[in-house]
């Protein structure tokens, strides 16, 4: 379905068919990541191809740079990362995913995060849709991105819940198979992550209206397993939040930035993780269900 | 490069079968493969993509619903359970294996034993691998994590599962491309079968028998059917041709020869056999050379001779002088009959006796002949008219293909070339010809312009008569001259014409009006250098002119004489303007004169008293001041009108100032008031002569004075004008009014005439030409002359002049200074 879709632009078929040959030669390497070095995964944010075609490039500037070989482990959905976090099979991560009370005792550490205008956990509906306001969803599908997905799913999820909304949630696997969904009129809206959202319409030309918007939140995190040595943390660290200085990393992040619909301004900097207490805050909160 | 480029053709060339049938079958062939190929392709990527999604999306349902157990197996650690639910996920599903890995990295794991059913080949079972993920779930509850659910593909089965019908589609698709082959090949071979009759066509056509219907059977397709039946129509049709040939060639009059290569006869017509006097056999084999050897000789042939080959040629004349008979003349034509290999492998020789012809062309050139030599004469004719008269070029051109007149045209008619250098030359005469004759058109055509330009701008009248008399041509100035119209005078006879001009003329010159029997006596004389009087007449319409008239007459056919008009209007009134002058002038003077005369008679013959000669002398001396006043005044006067203001010196002045320095420098006759200046105001600028305007304020002021001998006041007041237009600045002026004895409106009209004095008694002295020496200077400054007058009351005199441009605002600083 995602490579079908892809074919309708040009430009996201060339970015589709680089992201097909680079996953291709990723996915079998990933599975034998053992072998040498730290295996790195991201949140399958984008859909395997475009998130592949994004942090190809980048990961292999960083394991140039630091001198710490990385090797990219890409799940076909959101759930995965943190599935390879919990087998222990993955040493670095792109996500949001760890900062739950029970998951923060594991000793992931933050080691940075991505620079991105704020994102928010967004109800959103085709800009044509009939649907206006967000009672129109009693009853009806709403898409996620997927169950571990805590912008995309779990905070609106949360609102439609506490707001006595019942929704039947449709998981797509993937932030952009769940907005696909949308604008195929398979569901009547989705949960969304505004930053992959407006991404998504820019790179397909689409318009959408916010029926709901959570309160801002600071874009995932680069994290590191209790067990890498902090020499070798530090230095991934070092080559992620120097990047843009560097010019040809800036390039990099650019071109790179261009593939998923982000500003060339969107790169990463230094955290210990004491922003993330918004996250921290939700999981105190929310639903249980959702914890 | 060329070569490389066409390589992949060669190639595929070189594959091609030789026959019809078999590239019609290796055609379907590669179609049908392509074909079969690519649909079986195309479906199976498709197959491929969607089996794939399934397969996914069954292991993300699969994984959803056997998690609720493993979450809550694993929160109790019953693994036993976790187990058996994971082998019951395996049963019948596409996994390899599933496992439960807790936090610690611990696995409950469930793996299949059996092999798949068809083994895909490796390939497949590779692609399949690396298109499936690992379907991986978190399993937690209330927020607290407790492992992974993990389902692993087992490529080996989804490949099988796919290979195994594509597998059956490559035996069916193979069979049926088998089938069809045969299927085809057989009524293909014997459609096709058909074309081997074109052999036996081509063997028809070669022994003559072409046209024999040789049809196919009713089981042949329609187009080879309808091919047939056109070739064997076109067999027909050649047939019909080739014995039409044998008729024709026979019965054309033209001798025809075919020859081999070498020139030997092998072929003629009966027509060749009668123009060579020799029967047909006796020609076969007979070397053309010696049938014809006008047509080879040494004009025609180079190297002349036997050795010379045989080329084509057409149009070759030759002398043939059969044994007997009289010497013939043909035109020849060779034709070569070239071979695949582009060689000679004969010829034809087409013969056409032109004796006749020949002859006729020969009368044709002497009677050219004659032709040529009367266009040069008068080609000489027409140069002799045109000598100097054409332009450069044309005259060089000409020149260069001049002859002498009466040279003997080289005419050789045995030489067709010189037949064609013959009619060239002819060509040159004639163009030459025309050029002469373009030439005098362009020259009297230029000439009728010159002339009819001279006589349409010429202000003087003309009018030509033919030989009888009558008149030929009128010119514009005579029709505005006269007022007569070109219609009304045209053809009339000159008696006519005398009495219409003179019907124009007063009563008194009318009688006086001059015959042109005399008019033609003066011209006459007038062309001997004799002194002769003018011829004058005046007309009253269509308005008052004199008019000299002048006749003469010419030796020439077409005109007879021409009478000119010429306008003395003008002159005649100066004539007379000078005489009247010269007489008032003469008068003016003789009174002075008389006086001063007759007083010095008295002295000079009778003894006086010393007291009575001194009031003589002192009447001597104010007729003498008198007469330097007249003198000096006319002096200043023509001085004036030579120069028409080019002695003038402009400056902008002030005129309140000016007013004020002719006021204060005039002395007032007697003891009269000084003028009263009346209405001055700064920046009245005007641009003149100081002099020339001091000197006509003052003669204004003088006869102000002089002709109001009562006595009264005398001002002088500064106007402000109109303007002349509304873009021009009002005109300043400066007006001298008196008190005098004002002048009626006839003597106000005559005022500015020279030596005209309103005063008849002449008690008032004066010259009479001060008011004319006012209206030139105000008339060369570009002013004028305004005059009022009452008789017993007074007269006003106003000299206008234009306003000068802005100096204003610097006069207007420095009034002070001015002043």
């Amino acid at each position: 379905m995602n490579c079908l879709h892809a074919l309708r632009r040009p430009l996201s078929t060339l970015a589709a068919c680089a992201g097909v040959v680079l996953a291709t030669l990723a996915a079998p390497a990933a599975h034998a990541a053992d072998a040498a070095g730290y295996r790195f995964s991201p949140v399958n944010q984008y859909g395997i191809n475009v998130t592949a075609a994004y942090w190809n490039p980048i990961i292999a500037y960083v394991s140039e740079k630091s001198g710490v070989p990385l090797q990219l482990k890409i799940g076909r959905t959101s759930a995965d990362t943190t599935a390879y976090v919990l087998a222990q099979e993955v040493e670095f991560i792109f996500s949001n995913h760890m900062f739950s009370p029970e998951r923060e005792a594991l000793g992931w550490k933050v080691l940075g995060r991505r620079l991105t205008p704020p994102v928010r956990g967004q109800v959103i509906v085709p800009a044509d849709s009939p649907v206006t306001e967000l009672s129109q969803l009693q009853g009806q599908e709403v898409a996620f991105a997927g169950p571990e997905a805590l912008v995309a799913y779990k905070f609106p999820y949360a609102h439609l819940s506490t707001h006595g909304i019942n929704v039947k949630p449709v998981f797509a696997g993937n932030m952009d198979a769940a907005l696909v969904q949308l604008f195929n009129r398979k569901v009547a809206a989705a949960g969304a992550n505004s930053q992959l959202a407006e991404g998504y319409a820019r790179r397909e030309g689409k318009a959408i209206r916010v029926l709901w918007s959570s309160g801002p939140l600071h874009d995932l995190a680069l994290m590191a397993a209790a067990k890498v040595p902090d020499k070798d943390a530090k230095a991934v660290a070092k080559a992620f939040i120097g990047m843009h200085l560097d010019p040809r990393g800036r390039e990099i992040l650019e071109k790179a930035s261009q593939q998923v619909g982000l500003t060339a301004e969107a790169y990463f900097i230094a955290s210990d993780g004491s922003e993330y207490g918004a996250y921290r805050d939700f999981y105190r909160s929310a639903p249980p269900a959702l914890r | 490069m060329h070569w490389l480029s066409h390589w992949p053709r060669l190639r595929l060339a070189g594959l091609l079968p030789n026959s019809l049938v078999g590239r019609v079958f290796a055609l379907y062939c590669v179609t049908l493969l392509a074909f079969v190929g690519g649909s079986l392709g195309l479906f199976y990527r498709f197959q491929f993509g969607v089996e794939l999604e399934a397969a996914q999306t069954r292991a993300e349902a699969l994984a959803t619903v056997i998690l609720p157990t493993i979450s809550d197996s694993a929160v109790i650690g019953d693994d036993d359970t976790i187990a058996r639910t994971l082998e019951r996920a395996l049963y019948h599903s596409s996994f390899e294996s599933a496992a439960f890995i807790d936090l610690k990295g611990r696995q409950v794991r469930a793996a299949r034993q059996d092999a798949p059913d068809v083994q895909a080949p490796a390939w497949l079972t590779r692609l399949v691998g690396e298109r499936l993920y690992d379907t991986n779930l978190p399993v937690s509850v209330g927020g607290r994590d407790y492992g992974v659910l993990r389902l692993r593909f087992a490529p080996e089965l989804i490949a099988g599962d796919l290979w195994r019908p594509a597998r059956a589609a490559l035996l069916l698709a193979a069979l049926s491309l088998v089938g069809g082959l045969v299927l085809i090949r057989l009524p293909l071979v014997h459609w096709l079968g058909h074309l081997g009759r074109l052999r036996s066509l081509e063997q028809g056509l070669r022994s003559g028998e072409a046209g024999r219907r040789d049809a196919l059977d009713a089981s042949a397709p329609i187009e080879f059917r309808q091919t047939f039946e056109v070739l064997n129509q076109a067999a027909e049709n050649l047939q019909a041709q080739r014995e039409q040939a044998a008729v024709t060639l026979g019965a054309i009059g033209d001798a025809v020869l075919t020859l081999d290569a070498e020139g030997a006869v092998v072929l003629a017509n009966p027509a060749a056999a009668a123009l060579f006097d020799r029967p047909l056999p006796a020609l076969l084999g007979q070397g053309v050379r010696t049938l014809l050897p006008g047509a080879f000789s040494d004009r025609f042939t180079q190297p002349p001779g036997d050795a010379a080959p045989l080329t084509p040629w057409r149009g070759r004349r030759a002398e043939l002088r059969p044994a007997g008979g009289p010497e013939r003349v043909l035109d020849t034509t060779l034709s070569t009959i070239l071979g695949p290999d582009g060689q000679a492998v004969g010829h034809v020789l087409a013969c056409r006796d032109i004796s006749e012809q020949h002859a006729l062309d020969l009368r044709l050139r002497t009677e050219l002949g004659r032709r040529e030599a009367t266009l040069r004469t008068l080609r000489g004719v027409l140069e002799g008219l045109s000598h100097g008269g054409l332009p450069a070029s044309t005259a060089t051109a000409t020149s260069a293909t001049t002859r002498p007149a009466g040279e003997a045209t080289p005419v050789d008619p045995a030489v067709p070339e010189a037949v064609l250098a013959w009619a060239g030359r002819g060509a040159d005469d004639i163009e030459a010809i025309s050029l002469l004759i373009s030439g005098l058109v362009s020259r009297l055509q230029e000439r009728s312009e010159q002339l009819n330009a001279i006589f349409a701008l010429s202000p003087d009248g003309f009018v030509s008569f033919d030989g009888a008399l009558g008149v030929s041509y009128v010119n514009p100035a005579f029709m505005r001259l006269t007022g007569l119209d070109e219609a009304e005078v045209l053809g009339e006879h000159e008696a006519v014409f005398v009495a219409r001009l003179a019907a124009l003329c007063s009563p008194a010159s009318r009688e006086r009006f001059p015959s042109f029997q005399a008019l033609r006596r003066e011209g006459a004389d007038a062309e001997g250098g004799a002194e002769t009087r003018r011829a004058l007449i005046e007309t009253e319409r269509p308005s008052r002119r004199v008019l000299e008239l002048g006749l003469r007459s010419s030796q020439s056919a077409v005109i007879s004489q021409v009478l000119y008009l010429r306008d003395v209007t003008h002159e005649t009134e100066v004539d007379q303007m000078k005489s009247e002058f010269l007489s008032t002038a003469a008068h003016e003077l003789r009174t002075p004169m008389a006086s001063i005369y007759g007083f010095c008679e008295l002295m000079l013959h009778r003894p006086v008293t010393p007291e009575r000669q001194r009031e003589m002398l002192q009447i001597v001396n104010r007729q003498t001041q008198r007469m330097i006043a007249i003198i000096n005044e006319l002096l200043d006067l023509a001085r004036i009108e030579a120069r028409r203001g080019t002695d003038f010196v402009l400056e902008t002045l002030d005129l309140a100032t000016l007013a004020r320095d002719v006021t204060g420098e005039f002395r007032p006759p007697g003891e009269r008031d000084a003028p009263q200046l009346l209405g001055l105001v700064p920046d009245a600028l005007v641009r003149v002569d100081r002099n020339k305007m001091h000197q006509a304020l003052a003669n204004v002021l003088s006869n102000a004075y002089k002709y109001s001998p009562a006595g009264g006041a005398v001002r002088v007041r500064l106007l402000r004008g109109e303007p002349a237009a509304a873009d021009e600045d009002p005109p300043w002026g400066l007006r001298v009014e008196d008190s005098g004895i004002g002048m009626t409106p006839e003597q106000l009209a005559r005022v500015s005439e020279r030596f005209y004095r309103a005063d008849a008694s002449g008690n008032i002295p004066g010259t009479g030409l001060g008011m004319s020496i006012v209206k030139e200077i105000m008339g060369l400054l570009g002013g004028r002359l305004e005059l009022a007058s009452t008789p017993g009351t007074g007269t006003q005199v106003t000299l206008w002049l234009p306003a000068a441009p802005a100096r204003a605002a610097v006069m207007t600083s420095q009034w002070g200074l001015v002043n």
